[in-house]
């Protein structure tokens, strides 16, 4: 093997492991940006550029990757949280309770996703809580369940039914908040996430 | 060239792919959603439960398929899986335009609670999005939404009387109708009269 046919390969070799290495280090360099980008408020998370042009490249890589098409903050604000108020991350084999006053929003819900962010089958058919679907009593203020027990989330309509076992997140969707919540992402009061017991 | 100079280029290209992948994931995720809901609707082939004419009406509309229409979902639930973290607070109908031969005219009409529409360029950025505080009120009292989606380029030849001309910042990209769900007793009412009658077509 002639010395510069050996140069072209070790070459080619080098920028092909550059490649790989460059493309599998994405989803880490995405989620420590996103996590250092993004605003905290509590257990909750969001980004005041969601959905928008504004959005940097790498912040829209990784809404494509984790809330393709989300809406602008105008339109909803998204509220995401994958551990409770003390920090830990959410699971299943733990019982969470979520309370706080209702947020400033013409409409709110609350969402549980599985660590694929698809939404968690479960027996009682139930994937979201709002405004309406709460008992009448606790309209005013969010004050729920998360819980894997089927039994439990069935009679309940307090109850929001979350994956068995393994991490999973909740998100608070604002739909046309007023436009003063967007200036105060951090500050707003958001219901805290306690964990209950787990299994 | 001696192990330092690879070990050099090495670690000046990494960050160069790095970026080029980040740049490039939101239109290659986008470029596979779109092909998958130019054919199967936002989420899938799925059946709603429920009216068996309401889940006629829904598989005859979903059969047509393609660029250019629009296509509803039943509501969201565990089964959809063709894009991330739907609300299942909404009912969405999805529209994959292609701009690149004729505009396109978009219509809702909608009920007194949310709803929306909105549009996402094929880097995934939300280009416009009105909702039924910003709708015309017609002189039935009944609320809609009518507008031209044009490629930016060319003129529009005849716009029709009131609707709101936008220009998309790329020529593929999906439009998004969203209908909120205010009860669960309200789903099958919502997809007849509403759901079922958005329009995504060439002008």
């Amino acid at each position: 093997m002639t010395s510069r046919l050996r140069t072209a390969l070790s070459l080619t070799a080098t920028v092909l492991a550059a490649a790989v290495v460059g493309v599998l280090l994405l989803r880490p360099v995405l989620t420590a940006l996103m996590e250092r980008n993004s605003v905290h408020n509590g257990p909750w998370r969001t980004s005041a550029t969601t959905g928008s042009a504004d959005g940097n490249p790498w912040e829209r890589a990784a809404v494509a990757v984790g809330g393709l098409y989300a809406m602008r903050r105008d339109e909803a604000i998204y509220f995401t949280a994958f551990t409770d108020s003390d920090g830990a991350l959410l699971r299943g084999e733990c019982r969470y309770r979520i309370e706080g006053p209702t947020p400033p929003a013409r409409w709110w819900s609350l969402t549980a996703y599985g660590e694929d962010h698809y939404l968690v089958p479960n027996a009682a058919n139930r994937y979201a809580v709002n405004g309406r679907s709460l008992p009448s009593a606790s309209r005013d203020r969010i004050e729920l369940v998360l819980t894997a027990d089927a039994a439990d989330a069935a009679q309940h309509a307090d109850r929001l039914p979350v994956p068995a076992q393994g991490p999973f997140s909740v998100t608070l969707r604002l739909y046309n908040p007023p436009p003063e919540l967007a200036a105060s992402l951090a500050q707003v009061t958001l219901p805290t996430i306690h964990r209950e017991a787990c299994a | 060239m001696s192990w330092r100079g690879h070990l050099l280029l090495f670690l000046m290209l990494v960050p160069v792919f790095n970026t080029l992948a980040v740049l490039a994931l939101p239109q290659v995720i986008n470029r596979i959603v779109m092909q998958r809901m130019a054919s199967q609707g936002l989420d899938g082939t799925r059946q709603s439960a429920g009216d068996p004419a309401v889940r006629a009406r829904q598989a005859q509309i979903l059969e047509r398929g393609g660029v250019n229409v629009a296509l509803p979902s039943p509501r969201p639930d565990a089964s959809a899986r063709t894009v991330v973290r739907l609300s299942p607070d909404l009912l969405y109908t999805a529209c994959v335009f292609d701009l690149r031969e004729r505009p396109l005219r978009v219509t809702a009409p909608g009920p007194d609670s949310y709803f929306s529409i909105s549009g996402f360029a094929a880097d995934t950025s939300n280009f416009f999005a009105f909702n039924d505080r910003t709708a015309d009120i017609g002189a039935d009292g009944r609320r809609s939404l009518d507008l031209v989606l044009t490629d930016g380029v060319r003129p529009v030849d005849t716009v029709p009387s009131g609707a709101r001309v936008i220009a998309a910042p790329s020529a593929r990209g999906v439009i998004l109708f969203r209908l909120l769900i205010p009860d669960d007793d309200a789903v099958e009412a919502l997809q007849r009269e509403f759901q079922f009658r958005q329009r995504c077509e060439p002008l």
